[in-house]
């Protein structure tokens, strides 16, 4: 099954949201956006769903919390009682104040480190993995939309082309697979 | 368009106040005072009921010990009576204060009356316990009793002990915590426009005019307060240990060489002058923001806001100092033994997220009146964030403070929590648990910070456990262990509540509810998160 991917490259954000605000109001789909910094608004435009990497990082810290309520009670009470703070009570409850800070501690630092691996992995982006944007000036000031034919069954590639040439655009490509 | 102060809210609000009063009034004329009564240890271990007050009672020593007597006998006991008065015989001036005078301070020791041919117990006068009469060895013999003698005693020195509180020390108490916790409420808001001042912000712009309304409440609150600081210089009320002389001299049998050695900073002349410091500043800058702010809605240009960001950095310098040091000696010296250098971020983080809240709380109001439709859900997210975010400021911060002392468990500073976890625990559980469990899990997500009911609903309960907080702040140390939430709190926060709102609502209708020519307004208008 070919697929021809159209890319409209523009130089202004503002410009690039005005045209995809027409094509999607026509009933195009916009598969992607390239850019070089994040474009405020645009996830309601071209209708990305919503993240669920707030989930990921709930838990992530979940994991954290555990790992560490687990490993403190074995540490400090189980294999190694601890005096702490003259409260040698070896009770992980009533020395509960003392564990708090790590717990807290833990859980941010799974939760952040989660949240950031989940992050590279999903874009594509971490150190070494190849690049997959289409222009690698979408990296400094120039901001490029993706529409795939694929998902606009309605449109020809060339009724595409018309549309985004209506729009504000500064250098248009096309690209068959 | 201006907010329309109408003869209806102004009705509605004096019927609220009213009702505040009437609650209050009642609670004022049956407020009642007792003895302090805690469990002693004798040296040679015997368990006694240390009774102790310090001030005029209606009764004397020994109509007291009779009642007492009386009541005991009926219950099958009898109680020793020792009286630890001091003496001031070696007092070097040989004159007393008004305290000394009416001092009492006597060691109950409660037996099991013998059934079986009494022996010459001596009722009354003795203190030696080489008898039979311990208690635990007789509660045993007496298996039927319900509660042991001292259980019994202690209930007995309660009732006969209580009576009409003269002092009105709870009125005086929660005077302070009424009027701190909504001038606390004003200076968050002064607090809140100095930093968006500062920070040149342009996400709170609509915001401005209400805050400005929040902040037309600080001169009324500072008479209250003022009003209140002055009944302690008086003496009218006890709230502030340190302020009697007393406590200072060391001649003086009450002489108490701690609170002698804070005396640079707590001491009258140190108090009233810092005071005046505290409340000039705070009110020299509400006025010189308001008065700005009026006048940029008519000249326009960008020189009243460069001011502004000047004034507000000043400001906020200003503030940092004052807020902690002005925490200290207002509500810190109550426990005047204690000290925290924290405690001053953990009072001004609950004024902050206090003043958040009601900010929302207001803006919901009259947004259901018709009024600030350009405050749209974006402005209400970012608010919501700010309340979401201090109440775990405030969270940490009273962690922070508690878990330090628990770990050091120093008496100096254990004391603070001893006082809390003895009468107040679970009203302070309660409140660190709603401040901290109800914002974290029901604020989290996006939807739920731009929810009209779900704010309304927050938003009211942490408003409430806000005043709880000032009220643990000032009670233990101010009224021990007779605290209660009952006609009076409630009228006085009630009454409080209806004021405050009448004098916001006041100040919000004597201007446009939008400014006109702020630099960042146009940004704002448009603001989309």
């Amino acid at each position: 099954m070919s697929d021809t991917i159209i890319y409209a490259m523009y130089d202004d954000d503002d410009k690039l949201v005005d045209g995809a605000k027409m094509l999607v109001s026509k009933g195009i789909h916009v598969n992607e956006v390239f850019s070089p910094m994040p474009i405020h608004g645009i996830d309601d435009v071209i209708g990305v769903r919503h993240t669920r990497l707030g989930i990921a990082a709930f838990l992530y810290g979940l994991t954290g919390l555990m790992l560490a309520t687990l490993g403190m009670k074995y540490f400090m009470i189980d294999d190694w009682m601890m005096n702490i703070g003259g409260k040698p009570s070896f009770s992980y409850l009533e020395n509960l104040p003392a564990f708090i800070p790590i717990t807290f501690e833990f859980t941010v630092l799974c939760a952040a480190h989660g949240m950031a691996i989940t992050y590279f992995l999903r874009n594509g982006t971490l150190p070494g993995m190849p690049a997959t944007n289409p222009d690698p000036r979408t990296t400094d000031d120039r901001f490029v939309m993706e529409i795939r034919t694929s998902e606009n069954s309605k449109y020809s590639a060339s009724d595409i082309q018309a549309l985004v040439r209506s729009t504000d655009f500064v250098e248009l490509d096309e690209k068959t697979v | 368009m201006n907010f329309q102060f109408t003869s209806k809210i102004k009705r509605n609000l004096f019927i609220i106040i009213a009702a505040g009063l009437a609650m209050f009034i009642i609670g004022f004329s049956t407020e009642k005072n007792h003895m302090y009564s805690e469990l002693a240890n004798t040296e040679d271990g015997t368990e006694s009921l240390l009774v102790e007050y310090y001030n005029e009672l209606p009764f004397t020593k020994e109509a007291f010990i009779d009642r007492v007597k009386t009541a005991a006998s009926e219950q099958g006991i009898t109680v020793d009576f020792v009286d630890m008065t001091l003496h001031h015989g070696t007092e070097v001036h040989g004159e007393s204060t008004h305290h000394d005078e009416f001092e009492f301070k006597m060691l109950l020791t409660p037996h099991v009356k013998e059934t079986k041919g009494s022996h010459g117990h001596d009722e009354g006068g003795t203190h030696g316990v080489e008898e039979d009469g311990h208690v635990e060895d007789s509660h045993g013999a007496h298996g039927g009793v319900a509660h042991s003698p001292m259980e019994t005693l202690e209930h007995i020195v309660h009732e006969q002990g209580t009576f009409p509180d003269t002092g009105h020390a709870r009125s005086w108490s929660n005077l302070l915590v009424n009027a701190f916790f909504f001038f606390g409420i004003g200076l968050g808001a002064l607090f809140f426009i100095a930093l968006q001042y500062a920070t040149e912000s342009g996400w709170g712009v609509v915001y401005k005019r209400i805050l400005e309304a929040i902040i037309g409440w600080l001169p009324v609150g500072a008479i209250f307060l003022i009003f209140v600081f002055f009944a302690g210089s008086m003496h009218w009320n006890h709230i502030w240990h340190w302020m009697d002389p007393a406590v200072m001299d060391p001649g003086n049998a009450h002489f108490d060489p701690i609170i002698a050695n804070k005396q640079p900073f707590l001491s009258q002349w140190f108090f009233w002058m810092m005071n005046v410091i505290y409340f000039s500043v705070f009110l020299l800058f509400a006025r010189g923001f308001r008065k700005r702010s009026l006048q940029e809605d008519l000249e326009g240009g960008t020189k009243i806001h460069m001011k502004n960001f000047a004034k507000g950095a000043f400001f906020l310098v200003l503030f940092g100092y004052l807020s902690s040091v002005m925490s200290w000696h207002w509500i810190m010296s109550i426990d005047t033994h204690w000290f925290s250098t924290l405690f001053g971020w953990l009072v001004f983080s609950g004024i902050w997220v206090s003043a958040t809240i009601f900010i929302l709380l207001l803006v919901f109001w009259l947004k259901a009146q018709g009024y600030v439709k350009f405050i749209n859900e974006s402005h209400i997210h970012d608010m919501g964030k700010w309340m979401f975010a201090i109440s775990f400021l405030w969270t940490y911060l009273f962690f922070s403070q508690f878990m330090l002392i628990w770990y050091a468990d120093i008496p100096e500073e254990v004391t603070y929590y001893l006082d809390r976890f003895g009468n107040y625990k679970w009203i302070l559980w309660t409140t660190v648990a709603v401040n901290f469990v109800i914002p974290i899990v029901l604020l989290m997500s996006r939807e739920a910070k731009r929810s009209k009911i779900t704010i309304l609903i927050i938003g009211s309960i942490l408003f409430v456990f806000h005043w709880v907080d000032v009220f643990i702040m000032v009670m233990p140390g101010s009224v021990f262990d007779h605290w209660a939430i009952g006609f009076l709190e409630v009228g006085m926060f009630i009454a409080f509540l209806g004021m405050f709102i009448f004098v916001v609502l006041r100040t919000l209708s004597k201007a446009p509810l939008l400014v006109t020519n702020h630099p960042y307004l146009d940004e704002n208008l448009h603001h989309d998160t």
